[in-house]
């Protein structure tokens, strides 16, 4: 058994009958018992549920009632809601909740016969680029264990590159499935904001966030985006599935590239970029050179509003309702305290501290108004940009995955999202896929599609991959 | 107590003006909540049973807007002549309280549903007075906190978290206590006249704030004001009021200031007293719900729900006053209710006596009403009913007190007037042959008082009408027997007079 089979293969696999369901997750579950405590990308798991599930899948394979993902393990990032589970955000603050219903998402996925495999770990709330302030500890990269698998979907990007399940969700508020597919070599998509519903996916900044996936293929990301797809009435943000504004698919295309967004770029990166570029041309798209906006105002706006999202969704974990309370408290004031003090780790109080600032009368610099202001001028340039061009090229992050004890400062961490923030701050969609290793490791690359261009990307990775292997790659663990 | 006249008189009196504006909260009826799922109003459910996760703000959980919240929200604005704001948008207003599952309420902040608009207040004689109204806009409820429930602990009711409000603001244009009870009454009546929510006083589905300042008479400049929380009754209003232009004239006559706060009322002692320092003071921490994307209202939209609005209380009462020659006072008691008004409409059309109906309507089906404590829309007279029951009386089939009697079986059953009359037997009776034998045996029985009746006792007269009604087993007019006794009291005065002439 090949733990590295796409969709399809296994697909091809449950339905001629060469493996059960039962086996196939038996098969998972055990790959992931030996090797998981070096990588520590789930933080739950409940096998014998697993395997309950993959046997009425097997009841459903043999009676011909099949959806895609018919007794196929999918794991779900430790946001997004799934019932009776535990579903904590890597934080200590829930970390003994258990939602008591599934995300639109989750619902989507077991529709379609996806067996819940288990939950996997991340940056606390999902703010982090190492995957390092999971109360639950760090993921290591399978690719070097000494390394971060990126983050904030650490756990999800390690678990499909180390080969525990096929694909698995995650969520991208400012580049979180993609910098962490580019780190662990696996291709991480990022849907257009509203196609796929956040009802049940644990808000960080809500108007950044986004659900996507981690898989092996484009072909695998396309998949799984049209099972989970479609609008949600539980979601005012959901696009409504009648609006029918999808970028049409068309071959071979005019695919920006702006040579500032290199400059301050290791050269061998750049050198494995340039080789990408090679390929598609040889496929036949034509490059034009474009400008983008300022990196590092896209990235002040960036942090200023979601950090005062967070600061404002975060509200509501005040220990009353569900989730860990403070022991003793004297006063309600003193519940708060206590209760959110002891439950969310540094980053996240730095965030929220920051936000709650930024929102704040007492500031009178008018963070989020002028922030909003620069988000729209991000915007307006990109929608401008894609008059000329179909998709733009760029680095889905900086740098190869670094090593947990490199200690670097909250900036430079916040620098490692500056090539995919614009894209959640325009509600753009985006895919990282591998496009090489340098000195052993993965690194990625984004091509971002205009509003609805899902589709478009989509195609465009598929031929990409269809022509390179770097997306076959593996680690050995 | 003292008379509200005498109270209004020191008001007037008085060197200082009062400035009032009013924040009404009205909870809207709606089927579900304003953004949730949950059921919407049901004061019986048990604790928590109408809170779902979206309410109680569970993890992940998002928000949707109710449309039919927006619908009313327009109805009223249309009703107070409001403009209507084409998008629709909401913001978090960020405070934490156990009762506030999100740690933030939505609310309508820099852009509110209904902007501004007018009221005319209206009194009962007749004058009217303007009051503008700011602006009009939805928010939550939140939940409730019960402390004297659990020994130690505080009970949390989350049933109310997410119910529909619409909050209305006036510009400060009320001038006494009294005004602004009157308008508070005329605009919970509009309320329930535009079926916008159950205006439940009691039950807290009409809440209001007040902020109150003082001036010297002829000044145009606002003084400092304090804002009155939670009163939420008319009476509770006017007194609130009445207590702080006292408290204020008290302070500003000492030459010191009042200080801008918070205050609450307590009913029992009629005082107010200090709770915390000024609420627009406090750090909201204002953001755009970003959950929830602005909504384009479209001119059809409002168009449509402009030409689905029902005649306005102001409007009929100026047909009344126009068509049926109706006192002021009469109108106005007339149009507070829809369900009365339209009693009244339909009873007349088919009596044509408006006058008595509306006697009938403001007296004895109000009475009645108020024993049973029936909701306008509950009472179950009908307009035929009424009007037999006028025409009736009118005809003397019935007695005036059989009438009103027979309001009363009309109120439990759904009978037909001429088919209780007959069941009942109770059609009056007019015999005068039949009513005049009754009166002389009554007369015969009682000979001895017939000299203290001679010389015109009128309660014996009362007494012996009785005897009579007694003897007719309540059926016979008693105006009838009053002539007839008459007529025999005369014959025996003159039997006595020729008698003493022997």
């Amino acid at each position: 058994m090949d733990p590295y089979q796409t969709l399809e293969q296994l697909r091809q696999l449950l339905d001629s009958k060469q493996i059960t369901a039962e086996e196939l997750c038996r098969y998972f579950l055990d790959r992931m018992a030996q090797f998981d405590q070096q990588t520590n990308s789930f933080v739950s798991v409940e096998p014998e549920q697993v395997l309950a599930e993959a046997r009425s899948a097997d009841k459903n394979i043999d009676r011909g009632i099949n959806g895609q993902l018919t007794g196929i393990p999918v794991a779900h990032k430790d946001n997004f809601c799934v019932r009776g589970q535990r579903t904590s955000c890597c934080s200590n603050l829930l970390s003994t909740f258990i939602a008591p219903y599934d995300a639109t998402i989750v619902k989507n996925i077991s529709k379609d016969g996806g067996i819940y495999f288990g939950k996997t770990n991340m940056d606390e709330f999902a703010m982090g680029t190492s995957n390092q302030t999971s109360t639950w500890g760090p993921v290591r990269n399978p690719w070097d264990l000494s390394r971060v698998p990126g983050g904030s979907s650490g756990g999800s990007a390690a678990a499909v590159a180390a080969g525990f399940v096929p694909v698995a969700t995650g969520s991208d508020t400012g580049g979180s499935i993609r910098q962490p597919a580019s780190f662990c070599g696996v291709t991480g998509f990022k849907p257009t904001y509203g196609r796929l519903s956040r009802y049940g996916m644990i808000a960080f900044a809500s108007s950044l966030d986004q659900a996507g996936t981690l898989t092996r293929t484009a072909q695998d990301a396309a998949t799984m985006f049209q099972i989970m797809q479609g609008h949600d009435p539980r979601d005012a943000t959901s696009e409504s599935s009648s609006n029918n504004k999808s970028v049409s698919v068309k071959h071979p295309l005019t695919i920006g590239y702006s040579a500032s967004l290199f400059n301050d770029l290791d050269s061998d990166i750049v050198a494995r970029i340039e080789a990408s570029r090679k390929t598609l041309e040889q496929l036949g798209h034509k490059f034009e050179d474009v400008e983008v906006f300022d990196q590092d105002l896209a990235l002040s706006s960036y942090y200023i509003i979601s950090c005062a999202e967070a600061s404002s969704n975060l509200a509501r974990f005040d220990g009353i309702r569900y989730g860990s309370r403070t022991k003793s408290a004297a006063s309600i004031q003193e519940l708060y305290e206590d209760t959110r003090s002891q439950g969310f780790g540094d980053e996240v109080k730095r965030r929220l501290l920051a936000g709650t600032y930024f929102l704040s009368n007492n500031s009178p610099e008018n963070y989020v108004q002028k922030a909003q202001k620069l988000r729209r001028m991000v915007y307006d340039l990109y929608q401008e940009l894609f008059q000329n061009v179909d998709v733009v090229l760029a680095p889905s992050a900086p740098s190869t995955a670094f090593r947990l004890d490199e200690q670097l400062d909250s900036t430079d961490m916040y620098r490692q999202d500056r090539f995919t923030v614009p894209v959640n701050l325009c509600g753009l969609p985006a895919i990282s896929v591998p496009c090489g290793l340098v000195n052993e490791l993965p690194i990625g690359v984004q091509f971002i599609g205009p509003q609805y261009g899902d589709e478009l990307i989509l195609d465009l990775a598929d031929r990409f991959q269809k022509e390179t292997s770097w997306h076959l790659q593996r680690p050995k663990l | 107590m003292a008379s509200p006249a005498a109270k209004v008189m020191i008001e007037v009196d008085s060197k200082w003006e009062a400035v009032i504006g009013l924040e009404v909260h009205v909870q809207l009826n709606t089927r579900t909540k304003l953004f949730s799922q949950a059921r919407n109003g049901d004061v019986t459910a048990a604790p928590n049973q109408n809170a779902n996760l979206v309410d109680l703000a569970y993890p992940g959980t998002l928000p949707v807007l109710n449309l039919a919240a927006l619908t009313h929200a327009i109805r009223f604005g249309a009703a107070i002549d409001g403009s209507i704001a084409r998008v629709c948008s909401f913001e978090r207003k960020h405070y934490f309280y156990p009762d506030l599952p999100k740690g933030y309420q939505i609310s309508q902040y820099s852009q509110p549903i209904v902007g501004a608009g007018v009221f005319n207040l209206w009194f009962e004689d007749g004058q009217t007075k303007t009051v503008r109204i700011r602006r009009a806009h939805l928010e939550e409820d939140a939940g409730k906190s019960i402390h004297d429930w659990l020994p130690d602990s505080t009970a949390l009711d989350f049933n109310r978290a997410g119910t529909p409000l619409l909050e209305i603001v006036t510009e400060p244009d009320l001038h006494t206590p009294l005004e602004a009870a009157m308008f508070l009454r005329q605009l919970h009546a509009l309320v329930i006249w535009l079926d916008l929510g159950s205006g439940n006083l009691y039950e807290g589905a009409v809440r209001c704030d007040a902020n109150v300042s003082l001036r010297p008479k002829g000044n145009k400049n606002l003084g400092t004001a304090c804002e009155l929380k939670n009163l939420n009754s008319f009476k509770f209003l006017k007194n609130a009021l009445r207590y702080e232009f006292d408290r204020q004239v008290a302070v500003l006559s000492t030459g010191a200031s009042v200080r801008r706060e918070t205050r609450s009322y307590d009913p029992v002692s009629g005082s107010t007293r200090s709770m915390r320092p000024k609420e627009q003071d406090r750090d909201y921490r204002y953001l755009p719900d970003p959950d929830l994307p602005p909504i384009s209202i479209s001119e059809t939209t409002i168009s449509e729900i402009r030409s689905n609005m029902p005649e306005l209380p102001a409007t009929v009462r100026d047909r009344f006053l126009r068509n049926f020659n109706l006192t002021p006072d009469q109108a106005y008691r007339l149009t507070l209710e829809k369900p009365l008004a339209e009693l009244f409409e339909a009873t007349t059309e088919l009596c044509k006596d408006p006058q008595t109906t509306a006697n009938w309507i403001l007296g004895k089906v109000t009475a009645i009403r108020k024993r049973k404590q029936s909701r306008a829309q509950d009472i179950p007279i009908s307009a035929r009913q009424l009007s037999q029951l006028i025409e009736r009386v009118k005809d003397g089939t019935l007695g005036f007190n059989t009438g009103k009697e027979l309001l009363g079986k009309f109120w439990d059953t759904n009978q037909d007037l001429d088919q209780i009359i007959k069941t009942h037997d109770i059609t009056q009776i007019s015999d005068r042959d039949q009513i005049s034998r009754w009166a002389a045996r009554v007369v015969e029985e009682n000979e001895e008082l017939i000299p203290k009746l001679i010389n015109g006792e009128e309660k014996l007269y009362e007494y012996f009408i009785g005897q009579v009604m007694k003897l007719s087993r309540g059926k016979a007019n008693p105006q009838l027997v009053r002539q007839a006794l008459q007529r025999l009291v005369t014959m025996e005065d003159k039997h006595n007079s020729s008698e003493n002439l022997d």
